[in-house]
C-alpha cells in the first residue's frame, strides 16, 4: 500500500502534488513538502542506511540537521549531491537517492558481514593492526572501503559567486527565540537578517503545541514573520550558518530552490554588528543495547514526523525517556493513532505528567530503562527493566512494539557559539553544556542557551534583541516582551542524567555514524586516552559527517564515568566550522579555472606571445619560460638561448623585478639599518648588490640597490619578494623607527625593464637613440643613469645576472612592447636572441649567482653564502645582525654554498639530491643539490649545493657522493662559480 | 619626439559577454602620482585641497586620496597639474595601474561580489575612498558619485580582473 504510514489529515504537505522518487532502487511516492526522510517514513521504509565501520543496518534517528544515519547520494537530472542528509533533502519529482555504505543495495550489502567480526575490530584496531607488514599494503584497500558517498565526476555545479554583506543584527534560528529577537531588533530600527536551516521557519513550534500572544503558535509564527518581513526583516530559509569567524563574520550557505533541479547554492560572507544565536537544542539518544536498530528514533523526531509531515513512524510505540519533554512526544504519537507505552527511568516523574498520560490512556512504567531491542532490520519488540540486569518477572517488561522513541535529554546547539570563541559550562540541571560568557558581540538565547521553557525562550530572545539594539544604537524597541506557554499542561523540562545501561557485554551505540560503542569509550579510557580530544581521535567518536551532534555529550559523559570525573571536568572537544558539510564548489565561488588565483602579466605580454614565448607562472607572475623556434623542444630552446647570451647577446623582460623608491632626508640611514650591506657610502648614480636578512639573520632577499640621489634610493627586490619587502619596510619604519623621515613609493609596475646582455650588446646600444652617456667611462658596471631612450623617459642600469656585460633599460610600462620590438630589431644584426626565465636560471647558476629560496633555505645566513664583508666591517646595527653572532651562526659544520663538479658521465645531478657521506656503514646527509644543469657553454654538467663545511671542503677539493633514488654518484666540491670566475666578461 | 608607440591599456581586452546594467570603462588618466609623507601635504597645499582622510578623498580632478600611513595618491584625469617645485618624495606611477570606471544601478551588487568591505551607500557614500581587497587584488576604491566607482588595481592584474569581471557580471543577473 503506498504511503501506508501517512496520516489522513494534517502536516505541512501538499497532497495535491504527489512526487515519485527512487530510493535504493525502489520506486516510492511522497508529496510536495516532504523531506526525503519523511517520504521514506510515509512508505514504511525503516532501513535507510548502513553504518561506516560495521555496516550495521540503520534507520532514521532524527528529523533535522543532526541525522547521523540517513545519508544518501542524490541525483536529479544531470545534477548530483553526494552524502546528503535525507532529513534536509526536499523531495522532488524524479529524485534518485542511493544510500551510502551499501553495495549493491541496503539488503544485500556485501560488507554487512563485517559486523560479525566486530569483537575483533574494536576502537584502535587500525592503529595496532595495519602497521604490519606495511601500511602501504593496506591503505588502498581500506581507502576503497572507507569514505561516505561517491562524487559523480560528470556532474557539474555552476559557479556561484560568493557575496559579501553586512547587517546590524543576525539572528540564527527562526524558532520563538529568534523571532522574539528579530522583532525587538527591527522595532529599534536595526537592519536584521534571520537565517533558518530548514525550508520553513518555526523551530520547535513546527511540532510543539503552544500558544503565543493568545494565538496557536504555528499561526503566530507565520503572521508575525509576515509582519516583520514587511518591516524589513531579511529572512533566509534553507540557509546554513556554517561558520562563525572573528569580528562577527559569519559564513552562510543559502540554498535556493530551483525548478527541476537541485537547489542552487550561494555562499554569503556576512559581517554582523551583533549576533543572536537562537539555534535551539538537539535531542540525545539513550545508550542501551542495540539502540541503533532501525526503528529506534528520537522521540521529538517521531513527533516532528507526525506534526510536520503527517506520517506516523510506528503504530506500537515505546517511548523511553529520562526527562519530561518526551511526554509531549508520547501525546503526539498517541493522538496520531499509535498505541503508546512510556518508560521513564525516573521513579517519580511527578503527578502532572502522570495525570496527563492517564488522561490520554498512555501506560507509564516508571523507574524502568530500556535494556533490549528485538529485530535486526526493523524493531519488533523491546524490553524495559528496573535495572540493567533485570530478568525477573515484575522487574522487566517485554513489549510488542515497532518503534522505540527515545529521549536522553537535550543538548543546546552551542556549535556556533563555540566557533565564536565562547567557552561552555556543564549544567547538571539540564545534563548538558550551555554557553558561558560570549567573547564576540553575540548572545545565545532560548534553548541554545539551555533554557527550554517557551516563556523563557520568548523573554531571552526579546532581551537579546533589545541588547543588540542598545549596543548598536543606544535605543530600545519600546515593545513589551512576548508571552506564551506550552499547551496540554506539559512544559516541564526536568531531566535525570543517564549515560548508558550497565547491561554486561552488550553493544550500546554512542556514535551511530562512526560506530563507536560505550565499550569503545571504556577501552579508550583503559588505554589511557582520558582527554576528550584523545578519545575522539582514538575512537573516531564525533569525527563523522554529523560531527557527533547526537553522540558527543553521551560519549564524554561515559568517559567521565570511566575516569570518575563529572562531564564538566571532561569537557567537550572543539567545535569547528562548518556546522554541516558544504560543497567545495560553494566555498570556491568564482575562484576556479583561470580565476583560481590572481595572476600578474607583464606589460609586454602581447609581444612575448607574438614571439612564440611559452608563458609560465613564476610565483604570481606569468613570464616567458623560453621562446622555442619551430620544431624545437624545451631543452633545445633553453640551450640555444643560453648559448646566444654567451656568444652574441640576449634580450630578456625583467619588468617584474621590484622597484621601490625609499625617499626622504633619512633614506640613507633607513636603508643602511635595513640591509646587510653598507649603503650610506654608496655614491649617487651607483648600484650595490645587497642581501636583506630577517631578525634571525636568515637571508630573505637579494638584489641591487641604486642610489638615485642623496636622499633617494631605488631597491630592486626579486620579483616574488617585492610585496613582502615593501611590507617589511613599512613594518620596521612604523614599528621600530617611526622617527626616521622616509617614505616608500612602489614604482614596480609603472616601469618596464628590459635587459640586454652578452658580448655584442654594446653594438645594439650604439644604435639606440638616447641622451644617456652609457660608455664604460660614464656608465661602468654597477652604475645607473636617467635620461631618455628612443624619445621616452628612461633609466639605464649596468648590471648583470648572467655574468655577461649587461644593460637594463627601464621605460614607462606603456612603452614596454614598443621598446621590446625596437631592441629586437636592433639586435638582429648581432644575433641577439630573446631568452626566458629558464635560460636565465641556467646562466646565473653557471656563475654561482644564487636564487633566494632555491639556493638558500630557511636557515641560510649570509656567511653561509660566503658574503662575510659586512659582518666583519659594517659598524652600524642592521636587521639580523645580532643573530649572526650566535653560537648557532658560528657553528663550524653549517651548510655552505658550494659548486659540485660531476665526476662521472651520467649527466647532471637531480635537483634536491642529497650529498652524503658514509659513517660506520650508514649514509648520512651532509647537504643537498640546490641547482643543477647541463651547461651548454662549458659542455658539462654543473651544480650548486648547500653542504656542511662546504667552503673548507671545496678549498681542499674534497670528493663526496650524491645520492638519489638509491644511486650514489661521485662529485668534487668546488667554488660556486663555474664560468668566468674572474668576472672578465662583465667589464 | 617619441619613437616608441604607447600601448593603450584596453588593447586586446575582449568585450565582456554581459554588462549587467553596468557601464564599465577603462580609464586613461593623464597622471597618477604616488606621494610620500611630505609630498602629500605639499601637494594638497599647492592644489588648495584638504589632506584626505583614510576614508574620503579630496577634490575631483585632480583628486587626492590616502593610500596608507604617510602615503597619498594624486589622480589627474584630464591634465597633469603643475607640481610644487620642491617635491622630492613623489613617484610618477601613471603606468603602474589599471583603472576602471564602473557606473550603474547594480554597482553595489558588484561590490558585494568583489570586496568584504561594507558597500552600502551609507557605509561607502559619494566621496568615500578605501584601500581594500577587490576580487582578491589589492585595490583603491574611490566613490566618485553614489553609483560611480573608480577602481585602481595594479597594472599587471589587468587580464585577471577582466576575466573576473566577465564572470562576476554574469553572476549579477541572478
Amino acid at each position: 500500500m503506498p504511503q501506508r504510514h501517512r496520516l489522513a489529515t494534517g502536516g505541512e504537505i501538499d497532497r495535491s502534488r504527489p512526487l515519485s522518487f527512487l530510493f535504493d532502487g525502489d520506486r516510492y511516492e511522497g508529496y510536495a513538502g516532504d523531506s526525503l526522510a519523511s517520504a521514506l517514513v510515509a512508505n514504511g521504509v525503516k532501513l535507510v542506511g548502513r553504518s561506516f565501520k560495521y555496516h550495521r543496518p540503520r534507520g532514521l534517528f532524527a528529523a533535522g540537521a543532526e541525522e547521523p544515519n540517513g545519508l544518501a547520494d542524490i541525483t536529479l537530472g544531470d545534477q548530483h549531491e553526494p552524502n546528503a542528509r535525507a532529513t534536509l533533502v526536499e523531495l522532488a519529482e524524479g529524485l534518485i537517492a542511493k544510500p551510502v555504505n551499501a553495495e549493491p543495495d541496503l539488503l544485500r550489502d556485501r560488507y554487512a558481514i563485517l559486523d560479525r567480526f566486530a569483537r575483533f575490530i574494536p576502537a584502535g584496531f587500525y592503529y595496532k593492526t595495519f602497521m604490519r607488514p606495511t601500511w602501504a599494503l593496506w591503505e588502498p584497500r581500506i581507502r576503497k572501503m572507507a569514505g561516505l558517498g561517491r562524487l559523480d565526476p560528470a556532474a557539474q555545479k555552476a559557479p556561484q559567486a560568493a557575496r559579501h554583506a553586512a547587517c546590524d543584527l543576525l539572528v540564527v534560528g527562526s524558532g520563538p527565540t529568534g523571532i522574539a529577537a528579530a522583532r525587538a531588533g527591527l522595532a529599534a530600527g536595526l537592519s536584521v537578517w534571520m537565517v533558518e536551516l530548514e525550508n520553513r521557519p518555526g523551530g520547535q513550534l513546527l511540532w510543539r503545541e503552544a500558544e503565543i500572544e493568545g494565538q496557536p503558535a504555528r499561526d503566530w509564527v507565520s503572521e508575525t514573520l509576515a509582519a516583520l518581513q514587511a518591516e524589513g526583516l531579511h529572512l533566509m530559509p534553507r540557509t546554513l550558518a556554517a561558520a562563525y569567524y572573528d569580528h562577527n563574520r559569519i559564513a552562510l550557505l543559502e540554498q535556493r530552490p530551483a525548478a527541476d533541479r537541485l537547489p542552487d547554492e550561494r555562499l554569503w560572507l556576512l559581517r554582523a554588528g551583533r549576533v543572536v544565536l537562537a539555534t535551539g537544542a538537539q535531542e540525545r539518544p539513550l545508550v542501551f543495547p542495540d539502540n541503533d536498530r532501525p526503528g529506534v528514533m528520537s522521540a521529538a523526531a517521531a513527533a516532528t514526523y507526525v506534526r510536520r509531515y503527517a506520517v506516523l513512524p510506528g503504530y506500537r510505540v515505546l517511548v523511553a525517556t529520562n526527562n519530561d519533554d518526551a511526554y509531549e512526544s508520547a501525546l503526539v504519537l498517541k493522538q496520531a493513532g499509535a498505541a503508546v507505552t512510556l518508560a521513564d527511568l525516573r521513579s517519580n516523574p511527578g503527578k502532572p505528567l502522570l495525570a496527563a498520560m492517564e488522561a490520554a490512556e498512555i501506560r507509564v512504567i516508571t523507574g524502568h530503562q530500556p535494556v533490549a531491542v528485538e529485530g535486526e532490520l526493523a524493531v519488533s519488540g523491546a524490553r524495559v527493566g528496573r535495572t540493567s540486569t533485570s530478568r525477573r518477572r515484575g522487574d522487566s517488561h517485554d513489549l510488542d512494539v515497532d518503534l522505540v522513541a527515545v529521549s536522553g535529554g537535550w543538548s543546546p546547539a552551542v556549535h556556533l557559539f563555540s566557533q565564536s570563541g565562547g567557552k561552555l559550562r556543564y549544567d547538571p540541571t539540564i545534563a548538558g553544556f550551555r554557553p558561558k560568557q560570549a567573547v564576540q558581540d553575540c548572545e545565545s538565547a532560548g534553548a541554545a542557551n539551555g533554557d527550554f521553557e517557551l516563556q523563557a525562550c520568548l523573554q531571552q530572545g526579546h532581551a537579546a534583541g533589545e541588547a543588540a539594539a542598545y549596543a548598536l544604537t543606544g535605543k530600545s524597541s519600546g515593545l513589551e516582551p512576548l508571552n506564551g506557554h506550552e499547551s496540554g499542561g506539559l512544559g516541564g523540562h526536568n531531566v535525570q542524567a543517564f549515560w548508558r545501561t550497565r547491561v554486561p557485554n552488550a553493544r550500546q551505540w554512542v556514535d551511530f555514524q562512526n560506530d563507536v560503542t560505550a565499550k569503545d569509550v571504556a577501552l579508550a579510557a583503559r588505554e589511557g586516552y582520558v582527554s576528550v580530544e584523545h578519545l575522539k581521535r582514538y575512537t573516531t567518536l564525533g569525527m563523522a559527517t554529523d560531527q557527533g551532534k547526537t553522540s558527543n555529550i553521551n560519549g564524554l559523559a561515559i568517559l567521565g564515568e570511566e575516569t570518575k570525573r563529572d562531564p564538566g571536568a571532561v569537557g567537550t572537544t572543539t567545535f569547528r566550522p562548518p556546522y554541516l558539510p558544504l560543497s567545495l564548489a560553494a566555498v570556491a565561488g568564482l575562484r576556479r579555472g583561470e580565476l583560481v588565483s590572481t595572476r600578474r602579466c607583464l606589460p609586454a605580454k602581447r609581444v612575448h606571445e607574438a614571439a612564440g614565448a611559452v608563458l609560465r607562472d613564476y610565483g604570481l607572475w606569468q613570464r616567458p619560460a623560453y621562446y622555442p623556434l619551430a620544431g624545437e623542444g624545451e631543452e633545445q630552446a633553453i640551450k640555444r638561448e643560453a648559448l646566444a647570451v654567451r656568444r652574441q647577446g640576449g634580450l630578456m623582460d625583467g619588468s617584474s623585478l621590484g622597484k621601490i623608491a625609499v625617499v626622504g632626508p633619512d633614506a640613507a640611514t633607513f636603508v643602511n639599518r635595513l640591509y646587510y650591506n653598507r649603503l650610506d657610502n654608496l655614491k649617487p648614480g651607483r648600484l650595490r648588490y645587497c642581501l636583506l636578512l630577517n631578525e634571525t639573520g636568515v637571508v630573505l632577499d637579494d638584489g641591487v640597490v641604486a642610489r638615485q640621489a642623496e636622499n633617494r634610493y631605488l631597491l630592486s627586490p626579486s620579483s616574488s619578494h617585492t610585496d613582502h619587502v615593501l611590507h617589511m619596510l613599512e613594518e620596521w619604519h612604523q614599528g621600530e623607527w617611526p622617527d626616521l623621515k622616509v617614505s616608500f613609493l612602489d614604482e614596480t609596475q609603472a616601469w618596464a625593464t628590459l635587459s640586454l646582455c652578452g658580448p655584442r650588446v654594446q653594438e645594439v646600444m650604439g644604435r639606440l637613440e638616447t641622451d644617456i652617456a652609457w660608455d664604460d667611462g660614464e656608465l661602468p658596471h654597477m652604475a645607473f643613469a636617467e635620461g631618455r631612450v628612443e624619445g621616452v623617459p628612461a633609466r639605464i642600469a649596468r648590471v648583470s645576472f648572467t655574468g655577461e656585460r649587461g644593460y637594463e633599460i627601464s621605460v614607462p610600462a606603456r612603452y614596454a612592447s614598443a621598446l621590446w620590438e625596437r631592441l629586437s630589431q636592433l639586435g638582429l644584426k648581432v644575433g641577439m636572441t630573446p631568452f626566458g626565465i629558464e635560460a636565465l636560471s641556467l646562466l646565473r647558476a653557471e656563475k654561482g649567482y644564487i636564487l633566494i629560496g632555491r639556493d638558500t633555505d630557511g636557515t641560510t645566513l649570509p656567511q653561509d653564502l660566503g658574503m662575510t664583508g659586512p659582518l666583519a666591517k659594517k659598524e652600524v646595527d642592521y636587521v639580523g645582525r645580532r643573530s649572526l653572532w650566535t653560537p648557532e651562526a658560528k657553528r663550524e659544520n653549517r651548510r655552505q654554498l658550494v659548486g659540485l663538479q660531476v665526476l662521472d658521465e651520467a649527466g647532471p645531478f637531480a635537483n634536491g639530491a642529497h650529498v652524503v657521506e658514509e659513517v660506520g656503514g650508514d649514509l648520512h646527509s651532509i647537504g643537498y643539490v640546490t641547482s643543477s644543469f647541463a651547461s651548454p657553454a662549458l659542455g658539462k654538467p654543473i651544480a650548486l649545493g648547500l653542504v656542511a663545511m662546504g667552503r673548507a671542503r671545496a678549498a681542499s677539493g674534497d670528493k663526496v657522493e650524491v645520492f638519489h633514488l638509491g644511486q650514489r654518484r661521485p662529485a668534487r666540491l668546488t667554488g660556486p662559480c663555474a664560468y668566468d670566475p674572474t668576472g672578465s666578461r662583465l667589464a | 619626439m617619441s619613437h616608441l608607440t604607447a600601448e593603450p591599456l584596453d588593447q586586446g581586452l575582449a568585450p565582456l559577454s554581459r554588462h549587467g546594467g553596468l557601464s564599465i570603462t577603462v580609464a586613461k588618466p593623464a597622471q597618477i602620482l604616488l606621494l610620500g609623507a611630505e609630498g602629500g601635504p605639499a601637494m594638497a597645499k599647492a592644489l588648495g585641497l584638504d589632506l584626505p582622510t583614510p576614508t574620503a578623498f579630496s577634490g575631483q580632478d585632480p583628486l587626492l586620496a590616502w593610500q596608507g600611513p604617510g602615503r597619498w595618491l594624486l589622480y589627474a584625469e584630464a591634465a597633469a597639474p603643475s607640481l610644487p617645485a620642491d617635491l622630492d618624495d613623489a613617484s610618477l606611477v601613471t603606468d603602474g595601474f589599471f583603472v576602471l570606471d564602473l557606473a550603474g544601478p547594480r554597482l553595489r551588487d558588484l561590490l558585494s561580489l568583489g570586496t568584504s568591505l561594507e558597500s552600502s551607500p551609507s557605509a561607502l557614500p559619494a566621496g568615500a575612498s578605501a584601500i581594500t581587497r577587490f576580487a582578491e587584488l589589492q585595490a583603491s576604491l574611490m566613490m566618485l558619485e553614489e553609483d560611480h566607482l573608480r577602481l585602481l588595481v595594479e597594472r599587471a592584474s589587468r587580464d585577471y580582473l577582466w576575466a573576473w569581471l566577465d564572470q562576476a557580471v554574469a553572476a549579477l543577473k541572478e
